[in-house]
């Protein structure tokens, strides 16, 4: 659900360099540039160290840029952020809050930096803690912090969420629950960017993606046009009852990639193709008729192919 | 945003049950060592007494009654009709020691019986009767005391004779005490677990968070006063003879000085745990030097430099009110100036270089 013409971010070239031992200096985000749409979910994916924390950082003011520019809702973060503050939301990856206070009382405070008057009810029934008003931060589970951290994100009403790995280290049921949560935000017409190592996370959330490693943008777009543009955009995966000419089959056009294991010792192939419905058509004319062919089944890539394809490597923890 | 943050701050405090005992217990528990050292001061010797009914046994023994002598006061508890009553009633461990009075309308011999195993403990004692009898003596010869003789104990430096001795030490070291260990280790905490980092995206300005924190730290600092002063007075008798705003003003800037130093280290240190270290070590040195321990070992022109630290002049001017009951400003100018001067630029340092945000970050 776009809204404004005018993108809610959008940040351009954008350096950060970290100083280190010995005179040298690693290079955490590098000349990464892309603009998010008002109203769109955005994700950055990417594995543990790829950038993607440190450049949500920038684009918040938490960090300087080494060199670049961050323009929020129109504004300069440079130059605006006191402005840019009250507009936007933001959930960090490491963040705590005032330990000897109840749940509503540090809404009601957080509320208070932003001279409004929250009703911390409210926002507690929106992330399913109502029960947990009168608690203490210390006796949240990992899955009711992280709601909470977004519960503070939305006290002042922002246009624009930042949520930095909301679902990291979650059971699946806390996952689907923030799934839900930003869901909810996304129907409200808020403008939500968040990172995520997690690649059905993004696939599902994410309006579009931009995967990151390195601090380098390696691909950007929608998470199916992602999926399609890659030559194995697509997996038949089939038994056979004997096996089969495997060089015929890669001989298919569109075909770009064949695997083969054993399924009940009987021989189980994985073809990889761009389009399906061109192998599909000559699929048995290939096979002959003495093969019996069971459990074929076509299914899309996913995104993490996708960023294997794109970095050439085993998503890091 | 201020006062709100201010409720919210002293509303967390009463909250930390560790940090309120350790803030409120420590000074009740350092006022009940020091008071009883100092009730302990006054020590009663309790005696017996066998007097003969002889109007001149009588006065002497009117005259013995309640004497005393600094820290050694005479209570006759027990009056017995004989030597060998009396010589009974020694023997009882709840007298120290027996006095023996016969006639001496025309003379006599008055006997003092004490426990020969500690003898130092009624050697005053001793000394205290035979003045009284002396004096009885030269009475009764109608002689005229010309030159008379006056013994004043006096401890350096120290003007009290009670509690209030102690009053300003134990004010500086509770306020400091508590400031240093409580204000700099939450400020470093906050850093360290993220607090400061997510108020650094929200519109609270760094200034607006000192500010509150000035405010709660000094009534904090105000109520520790109370508590300190409240026992002193009421439980120790201490005598305070200034008026009890310098102390409060003055245990507020102590306060404040270690609060916003520490504030400054964290704002200007790379890491809490450097800041931490820094702040821990700065406050050593800063109660070593300051007072808490003697700087004659020093090097001359060291010691100079460390009289102008500020934890020394603030017990200074305390003992100039509580003691001499003068302001501050007329009685220690040069400590007042010192004082002021520390926390003023404590102050201006914590606005300057206090940010959420760490100073510098590697990675």
């Amino acid at each position: 659900m776009y809204q404004s013409e005018q993108p809610a971010v959008v940040v351009e070239n954008l350096v950060k360099v970290f100083p280190q031992s010995k005179g040298e200096s690693l290079r955490a985000v590098d000349g990464v540039s892309f603009q998010v749409e008002s109203g769109e979910v955005f994700g950055f994916l990417g594995p543990n160290g790829a950038g993607k924390t440190t450049t949500l950082e920038i684009i918040e003011g938490i960090q300087e840029p080494t060199s670049g520019r961050v323009h929020i809702l129109g504004l300069d973060v440079s130059t605006d952020l006191e402005i840019i503050k009250p507009r936007i939301g933001v959930q960090l990856q490491a963040e705590s809050f005032f330990e000897r206070l109840h749940l509503d009382e540090i809404l009601d405070i957080y509320g208070n930096f932003y001279n409004m008057t929250v009703d911390p009810g409210v926002l507690l029934e929106r992330v399913g803690l109502t029960e947990k008003r009168k608690s203490f931060l210390k006796q949240l589970s990992g899955g009711q912090h992280r709601r909470f951290s977004i519960a503070v994100s939305l006290v002042s009403d922002p246009e624009v969420i930042f949520l930095d790995e909301p679902t990291s280290g979650l059971d699946p049921q806390a996952r689907r629950n923030l799934w839900d949560l930003v869901e909810a935000m996304r129907a409200e017409g808020k403008t939500v960017v968040l990172t995520t190592h997690y690649m059905d996370e993004a696939e599902t959330l994410c309006d579009r993606v931009a995967i990151i490693d390195h601090g380098k943008i390696r691909a950007m777009d929608q998470p199916l046009k992602l999926i399609q543009a890659l030559d194995t955009a697509y997996h038949i995966r089939f038994t056979t009852s004997t096996p089969v000419d495997e060089e015929a089959l890669l001989a298919l056009p569109g075909a770009a990639g064949l695997t083969q294991s054993d399924s009940n010792g009987s021989p189980r192939y994985d073809l990889q193709v761009h389009n399906p419905a061109d192998v599909l058509a000559k699929f048995s004319r290939i096979l002959g008729k003495k093969v019996q062919v069971e459990d074929l089944r076509v299914e899309p890539s996913t995104l993490e192919e996708v960023f294997l394809h794109l970095t050439g490597r085993e998503l890091r923890d | 945003m201020l006062a709100k943050l201010f409720v919210t701050n002293l509303k967390m405090f009463t909250r930390d049950k560790g940090t309120l005992a350790a803030t409120l217990l420590f000074p009740v528990l350092m006022s009940v060592i020091y008071g009883l050292a100092v009730k302990s001061n006054v020590k009663p010797l309790k005696l017996v007494v066998a007097a003969s009914p002889a109007p001149a046994s009588q006065q002497l023994i009117s005259a013995l009654e309640g004497a005393r002598e600094k820290n050694i006061k005479i209570f006759i508890i027990r009056r017995v009709n004989s030597e060998k009553a009396a010589r009974e009633a020694f023997k009882s461990t709840q007298i120290d020691g027996a006095l023996i009075v016969p006639d001496i309308t025309e003379k006599g011999v008055v006997t003092f019986l004490y426990d020969e195993k500690s003898p130092e403990k009624y050697f005053r004692a001793i000394g205290l009767v035979e003045a009284a009898i002396k004096s009885y003596n030269l009475q009764r010869a109608g002689a005229v005391e010309t030159v008379q003789f006056l013994r004043q104990g006096l401890r350096g430096g120290d003007r009290g004779q009670g509690f209030e001795a102690f009053l300003p030490g134990l004010l500086m070291f509770t306020v400091v005490l508590s400031s240093l260990s409580f204000g700099a280790s939450r400020i470093i905490g906050y850093r360290e677990t993220g607090v400061f980092k997510r108020l650094m995206v929200t519109p609270l300005r760094p200034r607006v968070f000192l500010s509150a924190e000035i405010l709660s730290r000094a009534t904090i600092a105000s109520v520790q006063t109370t508590v300190v002063l409240l026992l002193a007075v009421v439980a120790y008798d201490a005598q305070v003879k200034g008026a009890a705003f310098w102390l409060f003003l003055l245990a507020i800037m102590g306060a404040l000085f270690f609060v916003m130093i520490g504030f400054a280290i964290s704002g200007m240190s790379d890491s809490p745990t450097a800041a931490a270290g820094v702040a821990q070590l700065l406050g050593l040195l800063l109660i070593m030097f300051g007072g808490g321990f003697p700087t004659s070992f020093l090097p001359p022109a060291l010691g100079k430099i460390l009289g102008y630290l500020p934890v020394a002049p603030m017990s200074d001017a305390m003992r100039v009110v509580i003691l001499d009951g003068k302001s501050p400003i007329t009685a220690a100018p040069r400590e007042s100036i010192i004082l002021t001067t520390w926390v003023a630029f404590s102050i201006a340092l914590a606005y300057l270089t206090f940010r959420f945000r760490e100073p510098s970050k590697k990675r």
